[in-house]
């Protein structure tokens, strides 16, 4: 499955192979057929008015692939999974294969969505009442045609060469699986529940990296932790100042002066 | 389109597209010809974007218009794109991923009259490969 078979199957796709990035454009500009087609469609019906043979009428190989890029962005993902077994030429089909990476950029980028008026709602917005960066699950349920976050994804060949298929199969079947996400859950909650344990302070009280992600669960608890800094300051500030370290020192003040954390994450 | 052209007399060149398809197109044109114009559209809003905003429904003139065979589907899409009727170019596109929608890769074929060039173990690799999808 080389390049130069792939772009001479497709007629839609340009025989300038040479361009290094070469982009497939959304918004394609109207262009006189290809006149492969025209040949290919005389050369179908002869063979039709000839008699009993009939040639194949393969979309994918008539259509530019601007169009069947429309096509195939109608189609549901069980319908997409299913041509990727009709022929091989649908199978290396880059129409096909841009089709599932938009998809997959689709679930990776932030998604857009529009409010009445058109605009775009960025969901990923933290002051969005439904941004919850952990949920993966109900995007699977607002699954729709994909709207890619930029107006130009970037389609390049180092992108063409990958198989997007796979690529969102990979996404799809981990999101399914909720074991992956739960386990993610289960490491923020050790580190904020790990306050209560003496070896948690020990661990939570080194620089201030898991300061955010403990921070994350109720205002309450941030307050308690406060405390807790608080009372922790002088322990380990101490401690560290017995094996030498003075950056160290520093770093542990620093981190304690907790006004500065006062950011609402 | 019509910035293309540059000189208003010269004739507009239709190479590829017969006259019956030009007539099948001109028919559409002339029953949508008094359509309002669709609301211009944001520059920013992808070709996806604009597809779910069309695929809303199908009017029944356009359903009964577009019942014609695939070569002809086929002439008229590739007439629309190249005329630049969007609407046309639509119609045609969500007919033809109607007519895949929902079938199995052995019908798609029967569809198509496309022939299975994948060997037996090929074919049974890729439908595992593609199960997830299925349920």
């Amino acid at each position: 499955m080389t390049d130069e078979e792939d772009s001479e199957d497709h007629p839609g796709y340009s025989d300038d192979d040479s361009d290094d990035d070469e982009m497939v454009n959304l918004a394609t500009r109207p262009s006189t057929p290809v006149s492969s087609h025209s040949r290919e469609r005389e050369g179908q019906d002869s063979h039709e008015k000839a008699g009993r043979f009939v040639a194949t009428r393969d979309p994918v190989k008539m259509l530019p692939s601007s169009i069947m890029l429309r096509v195939f962005l109608q189609l549901d993902i069980k319908s997409l999974a299913r041509c990727d077994r009709v022929c091989k030429r649908w199978r290396k089909s880059q129409t096909l294969n841009y089709t599932w990476f938009l998809h997959t950029r689709s679930f990776t980028l932030p998604q857009l969505k529009k409010d009445q008026d058109g605009n775009y709602i960025n969901r990923q917005s933290a002051d969005s009442e439904d941004y919850d960066p952990y949920d993966k699950a109900h995007w699977l349920t607002m699954f729709k045609t994909p709207v890619p976050a930029s107006t130009t994804p970037q389609w390049s060949k180092r992108e063409s060469k990958q198989a997007w298929r796979l690529t969102f199969k990979g996404l799809i079947t981990r999101k399914e699986n909720p074991s992956s996400v739960q386990d993610f859950r289960v490491d923020v909650d050790a580190l904020s529940s790990g306050l209560a344990t003496p070896l948690g302070e020990l661990e939570t009280g080194y620089g201030g990296n898991s300061r955010p992600a403990s921070g994350a669960s109720t205002p309450k608890s941030k307050k308690e932790m406060r405390d807790h800094y608080k009372s922790l300051q002088g322990r380990k500030s101490k401690g560290k100042g017995n094996l030498g370290g003075t950056q160290r020192g520093v770093k542990d003040i620093g981190g304690a002066g907790e006004d500065r954390f006062s950011a609402p994450w | 389109m019509m910035e293309d052209i540059g000189d208003v007399n010269a004739p507009i060149p239709l190479p590829n597209v017969t006259s019956n398809v030009l007539k099948k197109v001109l028919e559409y044109c002339d029953y949508h010809k008094s359509d309002p114009l669709p609301v211009a559209s944001d520059p920013s809003a992808d070709v996806a974007e604009e597809a779910r905003r069309r695929t809303s429904e199908v009017g029944e003139w356009d359903a009964k218009f577009i019942q014609v065979d695939q070569e002809m589907l086929f002439e008229i899409i590739l007439a629309a794109n190249y005329l630049d009727i969007k609407p046309l170019l639509d119609l045609g596109c969500r007919t033809v991923a109607t007519m895949i929608k929902g079938k199995s890769p052995e019908e798609i074929r029967k569809l198509f009259h496309i022939k299975n060039d994948f060997t037996p173990e090929e074919e049974a690799q890729i439908r595992r490969e593609n199960e997830w999808a299925e349920e």
